[in-house]
C-alpha cells in the first residue's frame, strides 16, 4: 500500500485525509454493518444470559452447520442481486438436485458421479435462468418463479411426492460427517464464501458483475460481455443450490421433495440484510455472511430457548425488519456507503 | 393598462451563484412584465440554465434577492416555486409516458366524484377544454407514449397553465422540432401570452428576435443588454454574446495535410431504423483530424457516430488504416480501436455505484491483471490514478462518481474510453461538453488537442454549433439521413447553422 499513499501518485484536490480526519465512530458508523453487527450482539448477548447452552463452541458450529445450506445458495443469489435480478429457483433447484441425485446413488449410479450430478443439474438450470433472462430479455423475477414452480414439479413427479432414501451412505458425507469436529458443511461453507469474496473482489469478472449491476449499458459501452456475465452468474447461483442439495440430503439421510420451499425467501432476506441493494451493484459477501448469521443465530436461539416454533416466523420478520430499517435510517442521516 | 399591470411580475435584485471556485453568475438583476415574452440568449456556459434555475428554485442564490407581485420570496424547491406561480419546462421532458394527456395535465389533483372516485369524464371535458383554449391539437384520452416530442412539449405546457401560474420558463423548446413543429410552437407561444408572461431560452437567434417582445443577453455571468427586441439584428445579438476574447477559448488546432491516408474510412453505411435512419454515408477522417458531424436532430448525424461505434445494427463498411472491421456491439468497436463517448453520461457513460478508479478502469479490465489473473483496488487506482491526472481531474475520486460534478464525470469519462492503454485510434464525441463548466471545457478541449498531436482521429456530434466550427477541420453536413455537404474549417456559426436548417425550411413552403 505504500506506493498508493505516497504523496506523488495523489491526484490535486481528492481528499485523501477524508478517513483520517473523521473520529472513529464516524467511520463505524460509516462502515454500512454496523446494524447488523449490533444486532448479532444484542441477541447472542441475550440468549447467552437466557440459555446455558448458547455461548458455546459445539454451538457456534451447530449455527453454522444449520445455516451451511442457507450460506451456500446465498453467495450465489448474492451475486445474481448485485447484477440487479432475483433468483426465487435455489429452493426448487434443492429439492430436484437432491432427490434426482440421491435416486441416482439409490440405483448404483456412483457416489462421486451422483453428486457431480447434482450440481450440473444446479448449473443447467442456472443457464437456462441466465439464458432466458438475457437472451432472451424476460425478467429474472418471472424466469426464475416459472422455473421455482417447475423443478418444485418436477421434484414431485419423480419421487411420486415420497421421500428417497436406502442410497448408500456415503452419499451422506457432505452433510453429516465431521473431521476434527467441525462438520464438512461448515468447511464448504466457509470455502464458498471465501472463493466466492475473492472472485467478486480481486477478478475481472467479480468487477464486472458491479459493473453490470449498477448500469448495465455504461458497461456494454466499456466493452464487458454484459450476457455471458449474466448467464454465468445465474450458473454459479444453480450451482450453488446444487451443491447445497448435497449437504441438506446428508443432514437428513434422505432427500424429501419438498426441501427447501421457503429457503428462497430466506436467502433473499439474509442477503438484503447483509446490505446488498436490489438495484444492483451495491453490496459485499461479507455483508451477506452477517446476515445469513443473523437468521442462524435468531433461528438457533429461539429453538434452545424453548419459545414455541409458532413465534419463530413472527421474530424473525420482526428482527429482519429492525435491522433494515436502522440500515435504511443510517443511509438517510449519514449518506453511508459500502 | 392600469398601474397595476404595468408593474413586474417577478423582479430580480443582484442575484449571485458560485459553485465551488466558479462564479457563474454575477450580481445579475432583470424584470419580468406581465404579458410579456422575454427571450433569455447566451452562449453555453453563460449562465442562462443557472440563472432560471435561481427563479424556479432549483438553486439558491448565494447573493441577491426576488419579488414576486412586490413581495419579496424565496423558494426551498422547485415545488415551492410552482405553488407561487413559477413553472420551467425542461429539456428534458417530465411526463408519466403510460399514462393519457388528460390524467398527466391533472396529476396531483384529479377531480373527483361524490364516491371519491376520479371523475374521468370531467377531467377529460376540463383538459378538452384547456387545449382547446391554447389552441393545441391533441385528444385528451391519447396515451402520452403514443406522442411526437412537439406534442408532449405542448401537454407539459398545459399541465403547467393548468395550475394557475404567472410565469413559464421555457427551456429550448425548440432544440430538437422540425421548421413545421417550431411554427405551430409560436403560434402557441404567442396565444399563452394572454395567461401568463413567458421566459424563451434559445440558441436560435431569429427566433427570439421573432417571437420575444424583449430580450436579455448574459455573458460569462453578467447581463450584457437587456432592451426591446425592435430594431435588432442577429448579427449585434452575436456579438454581444461572443466575448471579443472567444477565438482563445478554443486552443489552437494543427490543421492537417490531406496528402495523409485516411486513418478511418467509412463506405455506404446505412443504418435501417424508424427513428434518425442513415443512407449509404460515406466518409473519412485522417489521423489528426478533427471531423464534425452536423445536422437537425433526426438527421442521422448522432445515427451515424453510434454505428461506428458498434451501437447501431448497419451494412456498409468500416475501416481503419484500410482495414474494414466488423462493428456489430461496442466490444468489437473498441477492439477495432475505436471509443465511444456518450452524451448520456447517467444513463451509459458511467456506473455511478462505483467510484472514479473503478469506472476509469472499466474498458481495460482484461489489461489489469497481474499474471496470477488478479485485479487488485491498487491496480486499478495506480492505473486511473495517472489517466485522471493527466485530465486536471478535481474531485473524490473514491467516493461513487454519483457525487461529482458534471466536468469531474465527462472527465472519468474520457478516461474510461480514452484510456492510454486502451489505444483507441478513433474517438467519437458526442456532445462531450454538454453540463460541462466552462473551466472544465477548455481543459476537455486541449486533452482533445493533445489526442489528435498523437495522431488519433475524432469524430464530432454535438448540439453546439460553436464547438463544431471551432475545432473540426472538416464538417459533413447530414439532412434526412444523407450526407448534403462537406465543408472545411473557416465557416461561421451562422453559416453552419444555415447549411444545417436551409433546405427544410425551403421545402415547407
Amino acid at each position: 500500500m505504500n506506493q498508493v499513499n505516497d504523496g506523488t501518485t495523489a491526484i490535486p484536490g481528492t481528499v485523501g485525509g477524508r478517513s483520517s480526519r473523521e473520529s472513529w465512530w464516524k467511520r463505524a458508523i460509516r462502515t454500512r454493518y454496523w446494524p447488523i453487527v449490533l444486532a448479532l450482539v444484542l441477541l447472542s448477548g441475550y440468549f447467552s444470559l437466557t440459555t446455558q447452552y448458547f455461548l458455546s463452541f459445539n454451538n457456534l458450529v451447530t449455527i453454522l452447520s444449520q445455516v451451511s445450506v442457507l450460506g451456500i445458495a446465498a453467495v450465489g443469489e448474492t451475486m445474481v442481486i448485485l447484477l440487479a435480478g432475483i433468483d426465487l429457483s435455489v429452493g426448487a433447484v434443492i429439492a430436484v438436485a437432491g432427490v434426482l441425485s440421491a435416486s441416482w446413488a439409490l440405483n448404483g449410479a456412483p457416489v462421486p458421479i451422483a453428486m457431480l450430478g447434482a450440481v450440473g443439474i444446479g448449473l443447467a438450470i442456472g443457464v437456462i435462468n441466465g439464458t432466458f433472462t438475457y437472451i432472451w430479455r424476460m425478467a429474472s423475477f418471472i424466469v426464475t418463479l416459472a422455473m421455482m414452480s417447475f423443478a418444485s414439479g418436477m421434484a414431485l413427479i419423480v419421487t411420486n411426492g415420497s421421500t428417497v432414501f436406502g442410497f448408500p451412505n456415503s452419499f451422506n458425507v457432505l452433510g453429516s460427517a465431521t473431521i476434527g469436529g467441525i462438520p464438512v458443511s461448515v468447511g464448504i461453507l466457509v470455502l464458498v464464501f471465501v472463493l466466492g469474496h475473492l472472485v467478486l473482489r480481486y477478478t475481472s469478472f467479480g468487477r464486472q458483475v458491479y459493473a453490470v449491476g449498477g448500469n448495465v449499458s455504461a458497461a456494454r459501452l466499456s466493452g464487458v460481455n454484459v450476457v455471458g456475465v449474466g448467464i454465468v452468474v445465474f450458473a454459479i447461483s444453480g450451482g450453488l443450490a446444487g451443491l447445497a442439495s448435497i449437504i441438506e440430503v446428508g443432514r437428513l439421510a434422505s432427500a424429501i421433495p419438498i426441501a427447501g420451499q421457503d429457503l428462497a425467501l430466506s436467502t433473499i432476506a439474509a442477503v438484503i440484510i447483509g446490505g446488498t441493494s436490489l438495484f444492483g451493484g451495491v453490496g459485499t459477501l461479507p455483508g451477506t455472511a452477517l446476515g445469513v448469521l443473523l437468521i442462524g443465530v435468531l433461528n438457533n436461539g429461539l429453538a434452545i430457548s424453548n419459545v414455541s416454533a409458532f413465534w419463530d416466523q413472527a421474530i424473525q420478520g420482526i428482527v429482519i425488519f429492525v435491522a433494515v430499517a436502522i440500515d435504511a435510517w443510517v443511509q438517510r442521516r449519514f449518506g453511508a456507503r459500502s | 393598462m392600469t398601474a397595476t399591470e404595468s408593474a413586474p411580475i417577478l423582479e430580480a435584485h443582484d442575484l449571485g451563484k458560485r459553485f465551488g471556485d466558479v462564479e457563474v453568475l454575477h450580481r445579475v438583476s432583470l424584470k419580468i412584465m406581465p404579458r410579456e415574452i422575454m427571450g433569455l440568449v447566451g452562449q453555453n456556459g453563460a449562465g442562462k440554465s443557472t440563472l432560471i434555475k435561481l427563479i424556479a428554485g432549483a438553486y439558491q442564490p448565494d447573493g441577491g434577492n426576488m419579488l414576486l407581485h412586490g413581495k419579496p420570496v424565496q423558494f426551498r424547491d422547485p415545488r415551492d416555486a410552482l405553488r407561487a406561480g413559477i413553472a420551467t419546462i425542461y429539456q428534458e421532458l417530465s411526463l408519466c409516458h403510460n399514462l393519457t394527456v388528460a390524467e398527466n395535465i391533472f396529476l396531483g389533483h384529479m377531480p373527483r366524484n361524490r364516491w371519491g372516485v376520479v371523475d374521468e369524464e370531467r377531467m377529460r371535458r376540463e383538459a378538452d377544454r384547456l387545449l382547446e383554449e391554447l389552441g393545441i391539437p391533441i385528444n385528451p384520452r391519447e396515451s402520452v407514449a403514443q406522442l411526437t416530442l412537439l406534442e408532449r412539449q405542448l401537454v407539459e405546457i398545459a399541465k403547467a397553465i393548468h395550475r394557475n401560474l404567472d410565469v413559464l420558463i421555457l427551456d429550448e423548446p425548440t432544440s430538437a422540432l422540425s421548421q413545421r413543429e417550431k411554427s405551430a410552437l409560436y403560434r402557441i407561444v404567442r396565444n399563452l401570452r394572454q395567461r401568463a408572461s413567458i421566459i424563451y431560452i434559445s440558441h436560435y437567434l431569429e427566433e427570439i428576435l421573432d417571437l420575444c417582445d424583449r430580450v436579455v443577453v448574459l455573458r460569462d455571468g453578467e447581463v450584457i443588454r437587456d432592451g426591446p427586441t425592435g430594431g435588432l439584428d442577429v448579427r449585434q445579438l452575436v456579438h454581444e454574446m461572443v466575448a471579443s476574447d472567444i477565438k482563445e477559448f478554443f486552443p489552437k488546432h494543427n490543421r492537417v495535410a490531406a496528402e495523409v491516408a485516411p486513418l478511418l474510412t467509412v463506405a455506404n453505411l446505412t443504418v435501417k431504423a424508424d427513428r434518425a435512419p442513415v443512407h449509404n454515408a460515406s466518409l473519412t477522417v485522417l489521423p489528426g483530424e478533427i471531423v464534425a458531424l452536423a445536422g437537425l436532430a433526426g438527421s442521422g448525424a448522432t445515427t451515424l457516430a453510434r454505428a461506428l461505434c458498434g451501437l447501431a445494427p448497419h451494412t456498409g463498411t468500416v475501416a481503419i488504416h484500410g482495414a474494414a472491421c466488423r462493428v456489430a456491439n461496442s466490444r468489437q468497436g473498441l477492439q477495432a480501436g475505436i471509443s465511444y463517448v456518450t452524451n448520456d453520461r447517467k444513463g451509459e457513460g458511467l456506473v455511478m455505484t462505483l467510484n472514479s478508479y473503478d469506472n476509469g478502469g472499466l474498458s481495460i479490465l482484461h489489461l489489469l491483471r497481474n499474471m496470477a489473473g488478479i485485479i487488485t483496488d491498487r491496480r486499478v487506482k495506480i492505473s486511473s490514478e495517472e489517466q485522471l491526472r493527466t485530465v486536471m481531474f478535481r474531485g473524490q475520486a473514491e467516493r461513487p462518481v454519483a457525487f461529482l460534478s458534471g466536468g469531474n464525470q465527462q472527465k472519468v469519462v474520457f478516461v474510461k474510453m480514452a484510456h492510454q492503454r486502451l489505444k483507441p485510434q478513433v474517438l467519437v464525441l458526442n456532445d462531450p461538453t454538454r453540463g460541462v463548466d466552462i473551466g472544465a471545457k477548455r481543459e476537455l478541449y486541449d486533452l482533445l488537442m493533445q489526442m489528435t498531436y498523437q495522431g488519433m482521429a475524432v469524430v464530432l456530434v454535438s448540439t453546439d454549433l460553436e464547438e463544431m466550427v471551432q475545432l473540426a477541420d472538416r464538417i459533413y453536413v447530414f439532412r434526412d439521413g444523407s450526407i448534403v455537404r462537406e465543408i472545411s474549417h473557416g465557416i461561421s456559426m451562422r453559416e453552419l447553422q444555415i447549411a444545417i436548417e436551409q433546405k427544410e425550411g425551403g421545402e415547407a413552403q
